[in-house]
């Protein structure tokens, strides 16, 4: 079984974080990245990781959800956390493989990408077009921490290191 | 708040340990805008005439806009002080995402006065501000700083605005650092941050910055990033960034080569745009809500300085550390540029000063035992780079040279003066006088010093139609006053909003106006706008007057009005004294400032609702 997710070109990404800010105005009708459901991280020396849900074919979130807040639109497969039944515990936050779920700033409720019910603002509003909404399988995905080793060895390997 | 500002001043007294907030007064800052306006009001209300700006009397001021981190693309920060190299007012203006985090956390400016006991950084989480130790950040460059802090606080998402080495070491052209690669770079306020034993500021905000009129605002944002994408000169920037200049420049004789001795450089090839588009670039980078890009990611991957990461080279540094310094290999430039990053330097007063330090070496002013035996003649970039280290260091030769062109060579004299290029104390940044006379005038009239930021009438001299809707004449003196005095006017209060340069072409005077209506609820129009870039323009004139500085010190190097070009377009051109004194009259007599002394009059600053002022300043 396929579906489709916001799939970033971590290559592309400069880190503007327009995709934070629109999601943001989407999301929550102001530019407010705190609560935006796509995150940029900076990484040393200068490269920078989208972080946002990959909607996982066996999502964690939803086994951690004590709530039966989180489920699974039929229409997009986007994995939603339903903001009524949503209790603030952070179960989700903490086990989400991607760190891709994030507790809002002032509501006390945990927030993550909802594709945008099949338009995702992000992937419209990219200016280098780093952000595809395509298929992509459900498999194990890597961490920002691995994806930044990736970028480095792809993007910063010299002959030696040291230039003093 | 609601109308594009965060709504609260942070005020921290390092030598009392005291943090206090007050609620932003915006019907004060209505008449300043915000950014470099309001920062200046504050800095003449808030400093004793006279003050060292290395003493703890001194202010720094972290000063966002009314636009910045709302949805208007491209928008910055500047950082306020009296300068340590020049004395005078000086604003320094940095992208990255420092400044809209600082909103985001709640503050719009942050001033800052008094001396640590110890080196200390400030911590801000929204709300909560403390004072935090950083004995243990005692040495270390901006990167690992910055690296730190974030692995101290357990977030990669804070921002941090740091000193290096060379901040700590109060050289008088140390800067802020922010977000690795970006910087608040000129005239010294990380020597002012490091004599009041402040290491860092770091921030996190987790608010949302709102406007009076978001529906309106938005579709005017819309507007500016619909104009920045379509606009072709910025295609340019976005692929070459602002090396895209470099070529243009040399053949055009505005590319200072071997301390400014010729304006046209046989290597300016070699330093690129599209020399390091090929040799070095990996991936561009972004300021916050920026699409635009023009930052780019370099990468030196062999030669003896393999190894070397850095964003950039920026134009600016290929003139100065490049060309000025008669270095035409890349790898060596972008290693200087990068440890000008990590010590903590600006890397246009470095590069300056060291190569005023080669044309004294050269000449036999600076011998072999002044620099430890280091060959420091033009084109030898090893020397360059370990003189960089002790400049930081201020290890030796650094020492003397840590204090920049202006003071070291008042102090090793025999006739180093002639050849000191900086304009009351600021090195000159990278773009020629002797082919664009008008950039003379706006350098000797810049309220920081040699800078080229504050007016760039060079392209009127290059035949860009004037806002009156005139073409000038190249090497003519006619007309240049007026359009350095609307170009100073107009730039001040963009600087307030505070907009990016690159940005500004593109979105244009009129959407911003009405940006800033959309955000702010007030009623701002061209005239106003204009008006009040002129008031903040005074403003800042009346400080540097109350500081000392008079006509006399509205002047160029020797070496402008003396030396002919020896090469290129321009060959043979100076800029005639009685020329550039032709100007400054035309000037003054336009900004309403007095003949013999350039002290704006009492009526004019009355006439711009600077009346305080003018009593304060006829004291």
């Amino acid at each position: 079984m396929t579906h489709k997710a916001v799939v970033v070109d971590n290559k592309k990404c400069n880190g503007c974080r327009i995709c934070e800010i629109f999601c943001s105005l989407k999301h929550e009708g102001k530019v407010f990245p705190r609560a935006s459901r796509i995150r940029i991280f900076p990484y040393f020396p200068g490269l920078d990781v989208t972080v946002v849900c990959y909607q996982c074919e066996i999502p964690s979130c939803m086994k951690s959800c004590s709530n039966g807040a989180i489920t699974r639109n039929e229409k997009t497969n986007a994995i939603l956390i339903h903001e009524n039944l949503c209790t603030g515990c952070g179960a989700c936050v903490e086990i989400c493989p991607a760190h891709a779920i994030f507790m809002h700033p002032t509501k006390n409720i945990a927030i993550k990408c909802d594709l945008c019910d099949g338009d995702p603002e992000c992937v419209k509003r990219c200016p280098e077009g780093a952000i595809e909404y395509r298929v992509t399988p459900f498999d194990a995905r890597k961490s920002a921490e691995e994806i930044v080793k990736d970028l480095a060895t792809l993007l910063l390997t010299s002959e030696k290191v040291g230039g003093k | 708040m609601g109308e594009g500002f965060a709504g609260k001043i942070l005020n921290v007294d390092l030598s009392e340990r005291k943090i206090v907030e007050e609620p932003l007064e915006t019907d004060k800052v209505e008449e300043y805008i915000g950014g470099k306006g309001f920062a200046a009001r504050l800095l003449w209300e808030k400093t004793p005439a006279n003050v060292d700006p290395l003493s703890p009397e001194n202010i720094i001021i972290f000063a966002t806009g009314p636009l910045t981190a709302t949805l208007c693309p491209s928008t910055r920060m500047c950082i306020v002080t009296k300068s340590p190299l020049s004395g005078t007012f000086v604003d320094s203006y940095v992208g990255g995402h420092f400044g809209h985090e600082l909103k985001f956390a709640g503050y719009d400016f942050i001033i800052i006065r008094g001396k640590s006991e110890k080196l200390v950084y400030l911590w801000i989480d929204d709300e909560n501000v403390e004072i935090e130790d950083a004995g243990w950040l005692l040495g270390k460059d901006t990167f690992e700083t910055e690296e730190r802090i974030r692995e101290k606080h357990k977030d990669r998402t804070i921002r941090v605005a740091c000193i290096g080495p060379a901040g700590e070491k109060l050289v008088r052209y140390a800067l802020v650092n922010i977000d690795l690669y970006r910087q608040a770079a000129r005239g010294g306020i990380g020597a002012v941050m490091g004599s009041k034993n402040l290491k860092a500021v770091a921030v996190r905000g987790s608010n949302p910055i709102e406007v009076k009129d978001p529906e309106k605002f938005e579709q005017l944002a819309l507007e500016a990033y619909e104009a920045i994408d379509r606009n072709e000169s910025l295609y340019t920037m976005k692929r070459w960034g602002t090396g895209r200049s470099v070529i243009f420049s040399s053949d055009q004789c505005l590319y200072p080569t071997r301390n400014y001795q010729a304006e046209t450089f046989e290597g300016a090839e070699n330093l690129s745009g599209e020399a390091m588009e090929r040799k070095l670039w990996v991936k561009r980078k972004a300021c916050f809500n920026c699409p635009i890009h023009c930052g780019h990611l370099a990468v030196v991957k062999s030669s003896d300085y393999a190894g070397t990461i850095v964003e950039g080279i920026e134009y600016e540094t290929t003139a100065l550390l490049g060309a000025d310094c008669g270095v035409d290999d890349l790898a060596a430039v972008a290693y200087a540029n990068m440890l000008c990053d990590k010590l903590g330097l600006d890397t246009l007063s470095t590069g300056g000063t060291i190569a005023w330090a080669m044309e004294c070496y050269e000449r036999g002013i600076l011998t072999d035992k002044d620099t430890d035996g280091l060959k420091l003649n033009f084109g030898n970039h090893k020397a360059m780079n370990e003189t960089i280290l002790k400049i930081a260091k201020r290890e030796g030769l650094g020492n003397l040279l840590a204090e920049g062109v202006k003071r070291a060579s008042e102090k090793i004299g025999k006739g180093s003066d002639k050849f000191a290029m900086h304009v009351k104390g600021l090195e000159l940044p990278g773009w020629g006088i002797r082919a664009a006379p008008s950039m003379g005038l706006a350098y000797a009239t810049a309220d920081r010093g040699g800078c080229h930021q504050r007016a760039w009438p060079i392209t009127y001299d290059l035949g860009s139609k004037t806002p009156d809707g005139r073409y000038l004449e190249r090497y003519s003196t006619e007309g240049k006053a007026f359009v350095t005095k609307h170009d100073q006017d107009l730039v001040a209060a963009l600087y307030s909003l505070v907009a990016c340069d690159f940005a500004t072409g593109a979105i244009g005077t009129g959407r911003y106006i009405n940006l800033l209506n959309a955000a702010t609820g007030w009623t701002y129009n061209m005239e106003r706008f204009m008006e009040t870039g002129e008031r903040i323009w005074n403003l800042i004139r009346a400080f540097n007057i109350r500081e000392g500085i008079r006509k006399e010190d509205d002047t160029l190097p020797p070496r402008i009005f003396e030396e002919p070009l020896p090469s290129g377009i321009a060959k043979g051109r100076i800029l005639p004294k009685e020329d550039f004194e032709k100007m400054i009259r035309e000037y003054y007599e336009l900004r309403g400032w007095e003949l013999e002394t350039g002290i704006p009059t009492y009526e004019k600053l009355k006439k711009l609702g600077l009346e305080d002022v003018a009593k304060q300043l006829s004291h």
